[in-house]
């Protein structure tokens, strides 16, 4: 049966040859055939299963468990996987090694990258940079057809006109990042990608099971419609209940040859150890006075405005600003002072603040971290909320002799490459408003103050993500100062005791949180806390009572995970 | 390839346009890149199109290429060109189409002229092609193959069998060629015949395996499809989509051979001592 496999001989270039035979010429020169010859032994694929890619990629190390997902998914999977690492190991490393080799084979040239708006110029990037794969980015119509590789953000791809021009095309390669959006298969999403003509697909999530087994079913059917059965038969074999695996061992088995994921605690993939200080500090009397001050006009104005949701946010805004530094709450409350009315007793109330203000000549906060700084003698990130608070510690730091680079989310990109630079050669301290999005590459430096906590756990999980990653070669410390006495000290609380935010695993937060499913976020539900409660007391238990429900969610996660996707961890979990 | 020999390979590429280098070092060299060598490298067709129409006399691009880069003196800004680049890519495509067909006469070396009828060379077709195995994976196999065109005699690796004799593009003085018997297109049809059985020898296994596959994965989506159309609600384009995941399949896994030509030339050869 085999002599029928079919080959075709490229015949386009006898009528030139003969044509050239008729004409006397003309003809190439000879060290010009031989140099096309070399060109073609150097170029031509030697076998079937060994990883070309590295040799075309000089500039890039991957880490072990990256090159063994990647030949998994070329000669074991061939080409169709879902790639499920936990956050943080480098899923898109391994997604650009598959194509890569696919591109060196031969073997695909029309490749989509369907992403989150947000990340398609990181990956344009990164393919370009570390892979040397000319992506473009997405922008105009005429670009679906006209270029070979490209990155798009999945929301524009799937609306008209574009969706008509995607659905045209044949791709030899499609790759979806955060493809858990693609779980439920009555979404447009959904719907869209499963029209997409392709030869090979990659599937890219750290959280392949959010709510339910059906949502991995979903995932595997739009790679290989079929390879966990028919629906019905899914049902019968493996779910029962919602969450819970029948035949764990043989869903583990089926899932082992579409799905990769390698967790943080297999072996080979070392991070080190995360140390979280918490350092308190008490106000001086001036500061004290201050921080009761706000508090009492956060209050009273909560009261006067008839409890409305956006006034109330910027309120609890100022009162953790009062915790940053005073020129924070002083900012906020000058642009409070000039929206209101003349007359209006907000002017009166904030003018009653400014004694206050002017009074306070100690930097209770700045001064500890002075003093951290210094005990630290080395490299540290401070990160703050508040762009006034930034700009103060600059200055302050540089008074007191320590040498310092701002970094915001708003600089361009090759200010942000240059703030790194300079941090890193020049600089001991590096002040972030936000953590700077991936391919910043902090891991130089292993320590970070949370100078104040935001309220958003995601967002302290980006902090301390930029520099405990792979990579980071010595043990992480993070110190969060905590001003007693004030909500802040609450909020560390809660987060760092009751959710221990810390010790969780990158990603495992964002699962939990969906899960809970909540009407308002986290942050919501706290600044709700914070001002609806009547007393000290009745905050305290309301928060306890939230880290609760998070703390038992996150047990049950751990548990149905292990039963059905990380079944090395099954033992030790018991 | 060792970045010597890709160094070695651009100074050949280089040269063989007649480029004009400014500076040469083992780690790096400063070349100015001639009419040909820009319009291939460096990817600025417009300029080109613009020079022409207005008769412009144009202005040439000098680069530095970086080999080695752990040897480069400081001070020495240029552009890496290592294995993987894109420029070293370019660099071979261009060699690709600057080396498709040559036409080659044999020189005796030393002035050694042979007076006899015996000494007319023989003309011979050496066709390079490259046969690329493909289903879900990919291996290539390069194939040199010469015919006599006057015995219609057949060898495989003929290059490198005949490569280290002098070649020239004119006809040497006193030497006359053999007129060939055999047509160009009955010469290529015995050049592809001799792949196709150089073909039939080689391991099938992957073919083999890539079909099994097929049919595994055919199965499972029939076993899909069929208790799809009645259970799903939403799906209405059900036999579109099976036909089309049926089609992806086709298309992911058949094993098949593409021989891609990769160049040709016109050899005329002296009969002896035969090819060794």
């Amino acid at each position: 049966m085999m002599n029928d496999i079919p080959i075709n001989f490229e015949r386009e270039w006898i009528p030139s040859l003969e044509e050239r035979l008729a004409q006397d010429g003309p003809w190439n020169k000879y060290e010009f055939f031989k140099l096309a010859l070399e060109a073609a032994e150097a170029t031509a694929v030697p076998d079937f299963d060994q990883l070309q890619c590295l040799h075309h990629l000089p500039e890039l190390t991957p880490f072990e468990h990256q090159i063994e997902t990647a030949k998994n998914v070329l000669f074991n999977m061939h080409g169709r996987a879902i790639l499920a690492d936990e956050v943080g190991l480098g899923k898109t490393i391994e997604a650009g090694l598959i194509m890569k080799e696919y591109m060196v084979r031969g073997l695909a040239k029309k490749v989509l990258i369907l992403v989150p708006s947000s990340l398609v110029m990181q990956w344009t990037r990164e393919l370009n940079q570390k892979f040397g794969i000319p992506a473009t980015a997405q922008k105009k119509e005429y670009m679906w057809k006209q270029y070979d590789v490209l990155v798009a953000s999945i929301d524009t791809a799937k609306r008209e006109p574009h969706r008509k021009h995607v659905l045209e095309q044949e791709y030899d390669m499609l790759i979806i990042d955060e493809a858990h959006k693609l779980k439920n298969k009555k979404t447009k999403n959904y719907q869209f990608v499963k029209e997409i003509k392709k030869k090979y697909c990659l599937l890219l999530t750290a959280t392949p099971i959010q709510n339910n087994l059906d949502e991995l079913y979903n995932l595997i059917t739009l790679l290989k419609p079929g390879h966990l059965g028919h629906a019905g038969e899914f049902q019968e074999n493996y779910v029962d209940g919602k969450r819970q695996s029948k035949n764990p061992l043989q869903l583990r088995h089926r899932l082992k040859k579409v799905m990769v994921r390698n967790s943080r605690k297999d072996g080979g993939i070392s991070f080190t150890h995360r140390h979280v200080h918490t350092v308190p500090l008490t106000l001086s009397d001036d500061e004290r006075e201050l921080y009761d001050g706000v508090t009492r006009f956060v209050k009273d104005e909560y009261a006067r405005s008839g409890k409305r949701g956006q006034n109330a946010f910027a309120l609890i805004t100022l009162q953790r600003e009062v915790c940053s530094s005073r020129d924070a709450a002083f900012f906020t409350l000058a642009n409070m002072y000039n929206r209101a009315r003349a007359e209006s007793p907000v002017r009166r109330a904030i003018e009653d603040l400014l004694p206050l203000l002017k009074k306070i000549d100690t930097h209770s906060k700045a001064d500890k971290t002075i003093e951290l700084i210094n005990q630290i003698n080395d490299k540290v990130i401070i990160f703050t909320e508040y762009r006034a608070t930034q700009e103060f510690l600059q200055n302050y730091l540089a008074q007191n002799g320590i040498t310092s680079v701002l970094f915001r989310g708003g600089f361009k990109r090759g200010k942000k490459d240059w703030m790194i630079e300079l941090f890193q050669n020049r600089a001991q301290v590096l002040i972030a408003t936000e953590a700077g999005g991936e391919g910043i590459n902090l891991q130089f430096c292993n320590r970070i103050i949370n100078y104040d906590m935001p309220w958003n756990p995601m967002r302290v999980e980006q902090r301390i993500g930029r520099v405990h990653r792979l990579g980071q070669t010595r043990d992480v410390h993070i110190y969060n100062l905590s001003t007693q006495d004030t909500i802040e000290q609450h909020i560390l609380k809660l987060l760092y005791e009751k959710i221990e935010l810390f010790e969780m695993v990158i990603g495992e937060l964002d699962t939990i949180l969906e899960r809970l499913n909540l009407s308002k976020t986290l942050e919501d539900n706290l600044v709700e806390i914070l001002l609806e409660s009547e007393s000290e007391r009745e905050m305290e238990i309301k928060m306890d009572n939230m880290g609760e429900v998070i703390r038992s969610m996150r047990q049950e996660l751990r548990k149905e995970h292990s039963s059905v996707l990380d079944p090395d961890q099954s033992v030790s979990l018991q | 390839m060792q970045t010597e020999k890709i160094r070695d390979y651009v100074e050949r590429y280089l040269t063989a346009h007649d480029s004009h280098f400014i500076e040469k070092n083992p780690a790096y060299f400063t070349v100015t890149l001639p009419e040909q060598v820009d319009k291939d490298l460096e990817n600025r067709p417009f300029y080109w199109s613009y020079i022409e129409r207005c008769g412009i006399e144009p202005t040439s691009v000098t680069m530095t290429f970086v080999f080695d880069r752990k040897q480069v003196p400081d001070g020495i800004k240029g552009e890496w060109v290592g294995f993987g680049s894109r420029r070293l890519q370019q660099i071979f495509r261009s060699a690709e189409t600057h080396g498709r067909f040559v036409r080659l006469y044999e020189l005796t070396p030393n002035g050694k002229e042979i007076a006899s009828p015996f000494s007319s060379l023989v003309p011979w077709l050496c066709v390079h092609y490259r046969a690329q195995c493909v289903c879900d994976q990919k291996k290539d196999i390069l194939f040199s193959i010469g015919i006599n065109l006057v015995t219609k005699e057949v060898h495989s690796s003929f290059f490198k069998r005949i490569s280290h004799r002098l070649l020239t593009p004119k006809l040497p003085p006193y030497r006359f060629t053999m007129q060939p018997i055999f047509s160009l297109r009955s010469a290529v049809e015995r050049a592809e015949q001799s792949v196709t059985e150089q073909l039939a020898k080689e391991d099938k296994t992957w073919a083999e395996k890539a079909l099994r596959r097929l049919e595994e994965e055919k199965q499972l989506l029939q076993n899909y499809y069929l208790h799809q159309s009645d259970k799903d609600e939403g799906d209405s384009s059900s036999p579109d989509e099976y036909r089309r995941r049926l089609q992806e399949l086709q298309w992911q896994y058949q094993p098949r051979i593409d021989v891609q030509f990769i160049n040709a030339g016109l050899f005329y050869l002296s009969p002896a001592p035969a090819l060794e």
